[in-house]
């Protein structure tokens, strides 16, 4: 009985990173765009995939328009390398560019993340593309696509400083946890995607480039290097990140990185930082193996590298 | 599923280059970013409208013979106010008095704006200064450009109205600078 592998011979009428010469060509002249109006979202024209949409569909087609050979690529979900979405989106674009993979951030040309920015600090022309479920920052306080539109193109976001200042009236703070809107070159509103408030900072004036794509929503919009993006706060209610005080990662020791909570079976909680490269790279350096570890977003003491951001 | 069969053809090589090379022109404005070479012996105008230019946008091309090279592309020809592209090799008296009517976009479309593609001198000194500052620059950058009058940076700030406005590639011998419309150009 033939083998699925036999059933499914190559086909030699893939081109090159999947994407045909006609979708990359609109792709791209749409992330031009969105680089020129940061925080904007440009339509695109989202292409069908062997994935399913909601999958990181926009993130991959935006990494597949710009991927080569001379790149190095890393791929992400919620911090982990070898997550199932992760590690069958590598193998995708491995496959279909015929590209090197890393798991270090250092070492990538183009990182695509679900819901994580790496806790080192990326460097000039390292591209991260952030998968986004829901471009519209909107859509909690205006439900008519097309009113949210007219909101954005007015800067009209009255309706997100209520709700805010609603949900302070009500809980006494902030209860948006991630997809914490945030205005970009003093302009517009964006979902800077579902990363946790600790990763919002790592956008502002960062050096790197930063693509966002929703594939459902055929949107895609970016952060480009060195541009303001703050948080919605209010002057005596300053934005907070998650207050991971006092927890200590099980495998490095450290603290003041983003952590994932793991509940043990008889009570109590351990600690492990989310993102899986930096922490393989702390291991190796333990057993004195020659690692590079980059400055981090936050130092050892919780501090943020850009004095008096977080107030 | 065999990446043997997936080659990564001269084409779609020089297609990638050129457009990192633009994207990264616009991620950091005032830096210079080399085009590849083109197998067919192409100019830089030739080589990015080819990059950018398909059966879905439009271009515009005062110069007859780079106007026919890009027609190829299958782009619509059109007036300078409607095109998505706008090609100026030489920013002449005429190709100033365009400028002003370039889209713009919209408030709702802000993407709806064009791209100008202008042809300028990187190596004059004599040109008159711009320190550019934005999104995409530390600090600020300065920059000469030769054959880009101070006439080009006034009408630039009238008619920008961000987010409405144009973006530019500046572009000479095989060098692309950008200037989105988020660069905030004096001209010392």
């Amino acid at each position: 009985m033939p083998t699925i592998a036999e059933l499914a011979s190559p086909n030699p009428g893939y081109s090159y990173a999947f994407l045909d010469e006609f979708a990359k060509r609109e792709l791209r002249r749409r992330i031009l765009k969105a680089i020129a109006i940061p925080g904007y979202q440009v339509p695109y024209a989202s292409r069908e995939l062997p994935i399913a949409r909601g999958w990181g569909t926009g993130g991959l087609q935006v990494t597949l328009s710009l991927v080569g050979p001379d790149d190095v690529v890393k791929v992400i979900d919620q911090g982990a390398d070898d997550s199932v979405n992760a590690a069958n989106l590598r193998r995708f674009v491995a496959r279909m560019a015929g590209v090197a993979t890393t798991t270090d951030a250092l070492n990538a040309t183009l990182i695509q993340s679900r819901h994580r920015i790496p806790e080192e600090r990326l460097q000039e022309y390292q591209t991260l593309v952030l998968q986004v479920p829901d471009p519209e920052p909107l859509r909690s306080v205006e439900h008519d696509i097309s009113k949210a539109r007219l909101l954005h193109a007015e800067a009209d976001y009255g309706l997100l400083w209520l709700r805010l200042y609603e949900q302070l009236v009500r809980y006494r703070r902030v209860t948006l946890g991630a997809s914490y809107p945030c205005v970009v070159n003093g302009r517009y509103v964006m979902s800077p995607s579902p990363i946790p408030r600790w990763d919002v900072p790592k956008l502002h004036r960062a050096a790197h480039l930063t693509l966002l794509s929703a594939g459902r929503e055929k949107r895609v919009y970016a952060v480009p290097p060195y541009t303001d993006v703050r948080p919605l706060e209010f002057a005596d209610v300053p934005f907070r990140v998650e207050d991971q005080r006092g927890w200590t990662c099980r495998h490095t020791g450290l603290q003041h990185k983003f952590m994932s909570e793991l509940p043990q079976p008889g009570g109590g909680t351990l600690y492990e930082i989310s993102d899986t490269g930096f922490v393989e790279k702390v291991i190796a350096r333990s057993r004195a193996a020659e690692v590079s570890i980059g400055a981090t977003y936050y130092d050892d003491a919780g501090r943020f590298y850009i004095d008096g951001y977080l107030r | 599923m065999s990446t043997a069969a997936l080659a990564y053809t001269h084409a779609e090589a020089t297609a990638r280059q050129t457009f990192l090379a633009l994207m990264w022109a616009f991620s950091y404005p005032g830096r210079a970013r080399c085009l590849p070479n083109s197998c067919l012996d192409e100019d830089d105008f030739t080589l990015i409208g080819r990059t950018l230019l398909d059966l879905e946008t439009s271009y515009f091309c005062p110069d007859e013979a780079l106007a026919a090279r890009l027609a190829r592309c299958g782009a619509k020809a059109l007036a300078a106010s409607a095109a998505a592209y706008v090609f100026l090799p030489h920013l002449d008296e005429a190709a100033l008095a365009l400028i002003p009517h370039v889209k713009i976009g919209t408030h709702a479309l802000p993407d709806e704006s064009a791209t100008l593609i202008i042809g300028g001198d990187f190596d004059a000194p004599d040109a008159p200064e711009c320190i550019c500052r934005g999104p995409g620059i530390e600090d600020q950058v300065r920059l000469r450009i030769g054959g880009v009058p101070p006439a080009f940076w006034e009408l630039r700030r009238q008619t920008i109205c961000y987010p409405l406005g144009f973006d530019v590639f500046f572009v000479h011998r095989g060098r692309v600078v950008g200037c989105p419309r988020t660069t905030q150009v004096e001209v010392a």
